[in-house]
């Protein structure tokens, strides 16, 4: 006979969530990690030693930085990966200056993007002034209109 | 009923926000009380397991979410060596310290414990059912 608590875990741990074969095989895999890859992960990434992975992490820490690790690892191969084909067509043969000129272009734009100064550089908002002088350059007036009517 | 089900289905869907996990510290009086990590879930499972056996045995029905204090008292009073040697071991600390807490202080500090690994405590139960 099950009891009230015996019912009540039930439903909260019954597996009724998964919608999908892959869902199923993904649940299946979390569940499958020993502890050993756990704490290897953490370890090889230097994220503490272990007796402090063991006593003085929380559980949920502890799953927190294994999640992030694996985070980074994809990270790192997709970099990989996106870094080669950018490298291979770069290196490939050109057939005309203009191929080439592309090909350059794109190599730079892509290093670019690996560059924090660059990164910096462009997420960096323009000030009003500047703003107002690339419009006054462009012919466009661009003047305060409350200062306007002040005048 | 439905009512029971909907809080269920709440606490399943409810995700600890990544500063709840980097930042789970809950400080009662003078005491800072931390969710288990894998060493304390380990030395403390014997004991879990004897807990949760004489709360099975008694028809406890405990929800870790809405978990009074009349509850923890009816744990208290079932299994209060078990439960103390918990919070010992949770807390880092003596049996004298423990011991010289208020009744107050006290319970609130084994809801807490319960609520902050609740996931775990439900888990281990599961497994002794099965």
């Amino acid at each position: 006979m099950q009891t009230k608590l015996g019912d009540n875990l039930k439903k909260r741990t019954k597996p009724s969530s998964i919608k999908s074969k892959e869902e199923g095989i993904l649940k299946r895999k979390k569940t499958t990690m020993s502890i050993g890859e756990l704490f290897h992960k953490l370890l090889s990434y230097n994220v503490d030693t272990l007796d402090n992975i063991r006593y003085k992490l929380t559980i949920d820490q502890v799953y927190l930085f294994y999640e992030k690790c694996i985070k980074e690892d994809i990270d790192n191969q997709k970099i990989d990966a996106i870094t080669m084909a950018n490298a291979l067509n770069y290196s490939s043969p050109s057939h005309s200056r203009g191929d080439l000129n592309k090909k350059t272009q794109a190599w730079n734009r892509f290093m670019d993007a690996l560059t924090w100064d660059k990164i910096k550089a462009k997420s960096k908002k323009s000030d009003p002034q500047t703003l107002s002088n690339i419009f006054g350059a462009l012919g466009v007036p661009s003047t305060n209109p409350i200062k306007k009517e002040v005048e | 009923m439905t009512e029971n089900k909907e809080n269920t289905e709440n606490t399943e869907n409810k995700k600890k926000s990544e500063e709840q996990i980097l930042f789970p510290e809950v400080v009662v009086g003078e005491i800072t009380v931390r969710p288990w990590s894998f060493g304390i879930l380990f030395d403390i499972s014997p004991l879990l397991e004897d807990v949760l056996t004489k709360l099975e045995a008694k028809e406890i029905n405990i929800d870790g979410t809405f978990l009074n204090y009349s509850t923890m008292l009816k744990i208290f009073s079932l299994a209060s060596s078990g439960v103390r040697e918990i919070i010992c071991m949770t807390l880092g600390k003596d049996v004298e310290v423990v011991n010289a807490l208020s009744m107050e202080d006290g319970i609130k500090i084994a809801v807490i414990i319960c609520k902050q690994n609740w996931e775990i405590i439900s888990k281990n139960a599961l497994n002794l059912l099965q």
